[in-house]
């Protein structure tokens, strides 16, 4: 995946690139809207990181010129102000994400990571969480290296948590990816599928916790990255 | 002239008529035949003199009039000056706070980069914290700019239970790494009150905050909304004691100093809930804790 990172701050765009190239990613550096546009001529990037304050012009300007240039490369916008105007400003540039700073690397990458997921869902993709892997083409579930059995449905709470692993997942938004408009859900249907595959990932020794936090929705934690 | 002071003008114009009306209908239909009937004049004095009555009462009139409107508009004037200059003074104070979080930021994103290229250890763990906390305090800095200019308008509306519901879901990931649980009850339903929906979240946001650093690891903090209408947030630890009730809503007042913290979160807190002409209150929570309480005026 290449990267091109516009950031005129020389050491920021130096320990970003130094984090982003340790998670695999291939990144160039430039520091002025006018080279942006000259890497973005030359070479087919994946994705965009755009710091706005640039020292020959503003960011969102190049951000808006690529947009109606019909560009569509993912663009994620670094930035130090967040009035909510700013980030409204933002996004109606075209931006996809926004991200505040100071950040973590690792943040940053799940955000790159998140935005070179979203077209169309063509990549075929594998969701990580603590030792547990979803092939979500295959359909398969595995814990470290074995395979794990896993009904339809529970497959189905497991997909929606891993893939916001770490955030909360509402119910509603839950039971109505997993039951159809026509079929009967009892209140606590959803509750029972959980608390299945909350047992079986605990037996066969998963990494993660699945929470049930009431009135807000469920979380999936990997308890093997807390302290 | 501005619409004040053509108000000014209007309501000069308009007391003026009514005076003369009034002094009309006093002069011709009760002074003169009253002092007929009680006999206290000898000659009867005809209408050129009662005109000449009313034309006194308006003299006086008027230049009463003259007098309170350029007062009234002298003063007007003068308030409108200082509205200007506390609007100017507020947005400075605004922008300053802005451009000083700004500045700040940036090296801060350096640090944090930088550490997140080296190997983790403890020193680069206490590290990484000192700069989320010096982060927070720039953030809890601006807020308090922010929320120290806010004036909640008449018709803005804000409901309870989905500012509860968004902040529960927002810091729930915090909540869960920090070794606590959260959750929301009395939220099935729309509690709308008069209010700034970005300040509240703002307020019940610091009250979990607070939460989380007071309460008991492997407890749940709850938020719960009531049609009264209030939000409480409901923590298991240690609690407040009660001489220290008023103070910690003071800026930089901590109740631990050693627990971390911007020391404004609930001086934060204070101010929105006074904007909203709301109540804040503390209470214990049955076996150990906290509930702080915001109540809100009924629409």
């Amino acid at each position: 995946m290449r990267i091109l990172l516009v950031e005129d701050n020389l050491r920021l765009s130096t320990y970003v690139r130094r984090g982003l190239e340790k998670e695999n990613f291939t990144v160039d550096g430039v520091g002025l809207v006018t080279d942006a546009e000259a890497a973005l001529d030359t070479a087919p990037y994946d994705l965009m990181v755009l710091d706005l304050g640039l020292p020959d012009g503003d960011g969102l300007d190049l951000l808006k010129a690529l947009r109606a240039a019909d560009n569509h490369i993912p663009v994620l916008v670094l930035t130090a102000r967040d009035g909510v105007d700013d980030r409204v400003k933002g996004l109606n540039a075209g931006a996809d994400d926004y991200l505040l700073k100071p950040f973590a690397v690792e943040e940053l990458v799940a955000r790159l990571r998140a935005l070179l997921r979203r077209p169309d869902g063509a990549l075929g993709l594998s969701l990580k969480a603590g030792n547990v892997s979803f092939d979500t083409t295959a359909r398969e579930v595995r814990v470290g290296a074995d395979l794990v059995k896993i009904s339809r449905k529970e497959m189905g709470v497991l997909e929606q948590l891993m893939r916001r692993a770490g955030k909360v997942v509402p119910k509603d938004v839950l039971e109505s990816k997993l039951y159809g408009f026509d079929e009967e859900v009892s209140p606590n249907s959803l509750e029972a599928h959980i608390s299945r595959l909350r047992k079986r990932l605990n037996t066969v020794g998963a990494s993660v916790t699945i929470h049930t936090l009431r009135g807000v929705g469920y979380l999936l934690s990997d308890t093997e990255a807390q302290d | 002239m501005s619409a004040r002071g053509e108000r000014v003008k209007v309501m000069a114009l308009m007391s003026l008529g009514f005076t003369l009306v009034l002094s009309v209908v006093w002069e011709f239909l009760f002074e003169y035949p009253i002092f007929m009937a009680l006999g206290w004049t000898d000659r009867p004095e005809g209408p050129s003199s009662q005109w000449a009555h009313v034309g006194v009462i308006m003299g006086f009139a008027t230049l009463a009039v003259a007098i309170l409107s350029t007062l009234a508009v002298g003063l007007l004037k003068e308030l409108r000056a200082q509205e200007q200059v506390m609007r100017l003074k507020d947005e400075e104070r605004l922008s300053f706070a802005a451009d000083v979080a700004h500045e700040l930021r940036t090296p801060l994103a350096v640090m944090r980069a930088h550490l997140d290229t080296m190997d983790e250890n403890a020193e680069t763990h206490q590290l990484s914290q000192d700069i989320d906390l010096v982060s927070r305090i720039v953030e809890q800095v601006l807020a308090k700019s922010r929320i120290d200019t806010l004036v909640v308008q008449d018709d803005d509306r804000a409901d309870l239970s989905s500012i509860c519901a968004s902040v529960a879901t927002f810091i729930a990931p915090l909540v869960i790494r920090e070794g606590r649980s959260i959750e929301v009850v009395g939220a099935e339903q729309p509690v709308t009150i008069r209010g700034h929906t970005f300040a509240l979240e703002q307020a019940v946001r610091n009250l979990v905050e607070n939460a989380i650093k007071y309460s008991a690891r492997g407890s749940t903090i709850t938020l719960e909304v009531t049609q009264t209408p209030s939000v409480r947030v409901i923590d298991r630890g240690r609690g407040v004691p009660v001489g220290e009730r008023d103070m910690i809503f003071e800026r930089f007042r901590r109740a631990d100093r050693r627990g971390g913290g911007s020391g404004l979160g609930l001086s934060i807190v204070r101010r929105v809930v006074e904007a909203h002409r709301g109540n804040i209150s503390i209470d214990d929570t049955p076996g150990g804790g906290a509930i702080f309480v915001l109540t809100f005026p009924k629409i």
